[in-house]
């Protein structure tokens, strides 16, 4: 009883109220921005750094330095990311705005590493020294008393805020119609600063209060540790903040049975350690959806769509090229070469299901991972077709067991489920000796196709460009077809797909397991180039990275998704160039996404010089209102597929 | 900045006179375009001070464009906008806002999911405002809207919807009012109930810009009114003179 009773006190007072700060935070950036921010755990870890610089480092008292951490630094941040970043991403679609806060993610964690040495220790003392008092037979740590005090203050002056000020009256105002606010006088951009500076101030304080109690300072720790606050934004619908309170603190009190209760083996020890991820899951299977809406975004220039001679010609081309890239490269070049086509075609998988689905997956790798372990174990030493069908297979089928509780998901909330269960396959399978081997990888044959055997690294750069080009090819006609139709106009207006009578489910299932599909065969491929392949090499941050990039290159173009994937194989050779490797590497790629939000549709689609020369050819005078309802539309259309 | 004292001086006297003081808002060769499609093609329009001005035409002519260029939400391409004399071509709308542009969109005037008194408290942003004032100025002349001060706007009537939203231009004494029409997706009834209003903030003074697609109950309020067609002014005359163009005018566009 004794326990429990303990158990109960340390969820709430140890991870509840923490849970509840941050989770607060997302839900003031959501609704004031329209922007979830998963960058969230990254600004809680800053706060804790900076807290720790300015505390034990510069020597300032405690409180002075949990004011300036809290109500300066961390508001500053908040507004600065606001204008120079989440301002432009108003109209964006939900990848680009997703790409956007996973590169500030990655960037805050690079600048993390960069600015406080991994290598050092630092300890974050509790307030007060860890003295603790006697609460009704309960005994509780000062820190423990402070972050319940923190939690319920917060809760209670955001509740104020919200219905008694006008500042507050007008941020609501924002959420509920743009455009009428500014018309009133009230600038929406300002309070949508004023979100994401009261944002990323929650975050920083659940940062600073989390951090004592996990022992030395850790970037990836901490960050992961807000991460949690998800679930309780959830349960909240990202909208009610009582509702996100209450969430947090059940999640809290469960992470903590789960901890305290549950025996501890590995395998359970692991399950405890989940348990948010098993939560969020929970709650956005459970959650009522909003209805079916009509989208947003209005574009006046119907997307281009490429043309069976052009995909033709330019997989030829790039088949060609890797012929003569075959020549030209050797040993590790050729290498990186391979690696970068073969995650090419597993980033070709979201060109289908997000770029012209609009459904955007954060568990590509896990796909992969999956169509590796079935080349491995079904395409024996020779790596047989058999294993290569068996990995589309594979990943294919558990795309659609994914797919099927999800498919009345949408959006954001379907983009957190495929997060958890990503989280929970490198938990239960990639970690899992079972499955890969208790030397923690597993080798995977190239394939043998039709009796050309690839272990050449020459002959397996031109194959796997013929796979890329065909798949390509095999993607764009997709989009021409009635299926491709289809997903866009899904994409686009559920509400009228659903009065036209368009079986959203089937399309919606289908690109999901097609999508997997290509995963898997991407995986088992990339798995060959490597040889060898380990949990690792799977991880669902790499999954974030994916998307990242292929939205920087253009999430709507497989011209994009090749060298996409060469980049991101490019990325451990600034390891041999640079101290930082990973590092390095990350800032590029958070830069390069911020570079999103200036142009959304990515480097090989919208207004890139490219699309400039594109539009000048087909350059148009602009036309009178009344005649654009006449012929244009169509008339584009058809020139656009002709 | 004395929000009081022009309107009820200088209005009621303009109202009849109409052209004697600097024009309420002038509109000088204005292009607006969507991406590629252009929608207005060189707009010239004046709404002397006080003056009620309706602006008719059919669908797709530019009239909501042309409230929208006005009220900041669209930056013109080329041309001039002057209201009471000054430059405000290409200003944010909440900066016009503040300064007495009073704008009502199409169909939605009000917030859904703040109370009405809420809402009031937002029409506070014009500046030199008290919650006080707004509020009383808004019950006076809607009681039903004390009645109902502590629900959701978006659970009135849409009758009650649009006097919320009309409380806006009532109690914030604005310079200029725009109103988009204002009777879509209402009865009869209730247009005629909103059109006895506008007669009514108009004998206050200020100066109206609206727009309509059914013009004898506009015209009914106007002083002067317009006929837009395929983005241009296509006539402009008295009541009178644009009701009897009418029929024909909008007619003529198909035939074009």
């Amino acid at each position: 009883m004794n326990e429990f009773i303990s158990l109960t006190v340390a969820g709430i007072a140890t991870y509840g109220c923490v849970y509840a700060l941050t989770a607060m935070g997302l839900v003031v950036t959501y609704t004031t921005s329209g922007i979830f921010n998963f960058a969230q755990g990254a600004i809680g870890m800053i706060g804790a750094f900076f807290f720790y610089e300015l505390s034990r480092v510069w020597h300032i008292p405690s409180l002075l330095s949990l004011i300036i951490a809290v109500f300066i630094f961390a508001p500053l941040i908040g507004a600065l990311l606001e204008r120079l970043v989440m301002r432009r991403l108003e109209n964006a679609a939900l990848e680009a705005k997703l790409t956007v806060t996973i590169a500030l993610l990655l960037l805050g964690i690079a600048l993390a590493t960069a600015i406080w040495n991994p290598q050092t220790v630092r300890n974050l003392p509790s307030f007060f020294n860890g003295h603790q008092v006697s609460v009704g037979g309960v005994n509780l740590t000062y820190q423990q008393v402070i972050v319940v005090l923190a939690a319920i203050l917060a809760a209670v002056l955001l509740r104020l805020f919200f219905i008694y000020t006008r500042a507050g009256i007008a941020t609501r105002a924002v959420v509920d119609d743009r455009d009428l606010a500014a018309l009133t006088g009230a600038s929406p951009a300002r309070f949508a600063q004023l979100g994401w500076a009261m944002g990323c101030a929650l975050a920083a304080l659940a940062g600073i209060l989390i951090a004592p109690q996990n022992g030395a300072l850790d970037i990836t720790n901490l960050t992961l540790l807000v991460v949690n606050g998800y679930a309780a934004a959830m349960v909240g619908r990202l909208r009610s903040l009582p509702l996100t309170f209450a969430g947090a603190i059940v999640l809290g009190v469960l992470y903590s049975y789960a901890l305290g209760y549950l025996p501890s083996t590995l395998v359970w020890n692991d399950f405890a350690n989940i348990t948010p991820m098993i939560f969020l899951l929970l709650v956005i299977l459970v959650l009522p959806q909003s209805r079916a809406v009509l989208s947003r975004r209005i574009m006046v220039r119907a997307p281009r769509v490429v043309g069976l001679r052009e995909s033709l010609i330019a997989g030829g081309a790039l088949i060609l090229a890797g012929v003569l890239f075959s020549r030209l490269l050797s040993g590790n070049n050729l290498s990186y070469a391979n690696t970068g086509v073969s995650l090419g075609i597993i980033m070709l998988s979201l060109v289908l299901l997000t770029g012209y689905g609009g459904q955007v997956s954060l568990c590509q790798f896990s796909f992969a991972g999956l169509g590796a372990y079935a080349m491995s174990k079904v395409g024996g030493t020779h790596g047989s077709l058999l294993g290569i069908l068996a990995a589309m297979g594979l990943a294919g089928a558990v795309g659609g067991l994914v797919a099927l509780p999800s498919l009345r998901l949408r959006g954001l909330y379907l983009a957190l489920a495929t997060l958890a269960f990503a989280q929970g396959m490198d938990t239960y399978f990639f970690g899992n000796p079972q499955f890969f081997g208790v030397a923690g990888s597993i080798s995977v044959a190239r394939p043998d196709l039709f009796g050309f055997q690839l272990s050449s690294s020459r002959t397996l750069l031109i194959a796997l460009t013929v796979v890329f080009a065909l798949i390509a090819t095999l993607i764009l006609t997709f989009r021409r077809s009635r299926f491709g139709r289809r997903l866009v106009a899904i994409n686009d207006s559920p509400a009228a797909c659903l009065t036209v009578g368009v079986d959203m489910t089937r399309s919606k299932l289908a690109v999901f397991i097609i999508s997997a599909a290509i995963a898997g065969l991407g995986g088992a491929l990339y798995a060959g180039a490597q040889t060898q392949v380990g949990p690792n090499d799977f991880q669902f941050i790499l999954s974030l990275t994916l998307l990242l990039i292929a939205v920087v290159w253009g999430i709507r173009t497989t011209a994009g998704m090749l060298f996409g994937g060469i980049v991101f194989s490019l990325g451990p050779l600034l390891g041999q160039h640079l101290t930082h490797p990973r590092d390095a590497f990350d800032l590029l790629v958070g830069l390069a996404a911020i570079g999103v939000s200036q142009n959304p549709e990515g480097t090989f689609g919208g207004n890139t010089l490219l699309q400039r020369w594109r539009n000048s050819r087909e350059a148009q005078p602009p036309q009178a209102a009344g005649a654009l309802a006449a012929d244009s539309g169509e008339e584009r259309l058809s020139h656009a597929a002709g | 900045m004395n929000p009081d004292s022009p309107v009820t001086e200088g209005g009621v006297a303009n109202a009849a006179a109409g052209t004697t003081a600097v024009p309420a808002l002038q509109i000088e060769e204005v292009h607006a375009a969507y991406d590629r499609v252009e929608v207005l093609r060189g707009v010239n329009l004046t709404v002397g001070a006080g003056q009620v001005f309706a602006l008719l035409g059919p669908n797709g002519a530019g009239k909501s464009t042309t409230l929208r260029t006005v009220g900041g939400r669209m930056k013109p391409l080329k041309g001039r906008i002057l209201v009471d004399g000054k430059d405000v071509t290409g200003k944010p709308p909440e900066q016009l806002a503040r300064n007495g542009i009073c704008s009502v969109p199409e169909g939605r005037g009000v917030f859904p999911s703040l109370t009405v008194a809420e809402n009031l408290r937002m029409w506070t942003f014009k500046g030199g405002l008290r919650r006080s004032e707004v509020e009383e100025a808004a019950y006076a002349r809607f009681p039903r809207l004390a009645e109902r001060r502590k629900q959701l706007a978006g659970t009135l009537s849409g009758g009650e919807q649009q006097m919320l939203a009309m409380s806006r231009a009532l109690s914030t004494h604005p310079r200029l009012l725009l109103l988009d029409e204002i009777s879509m997706g209402l009865a009869p009834l209730i247009v005629a109930e909103l059109y006895d209003l506008v007669g009514q903030i108009a004998n206050e003074g200020f100066a109206i810009l609206l727009v309509e697609q059914f013009a004898a109950t506009a015209l009914g309020v106007a002083e002067r009114a317009a006929i837009m067609v395929q983005g241009k002014i296509e006539m402009e005359g008295t009541p009178d003179e644009v009701g009897a163009a009418a029929g024909e005018l909008y007619l003529g566009s198909g035939a074009k």
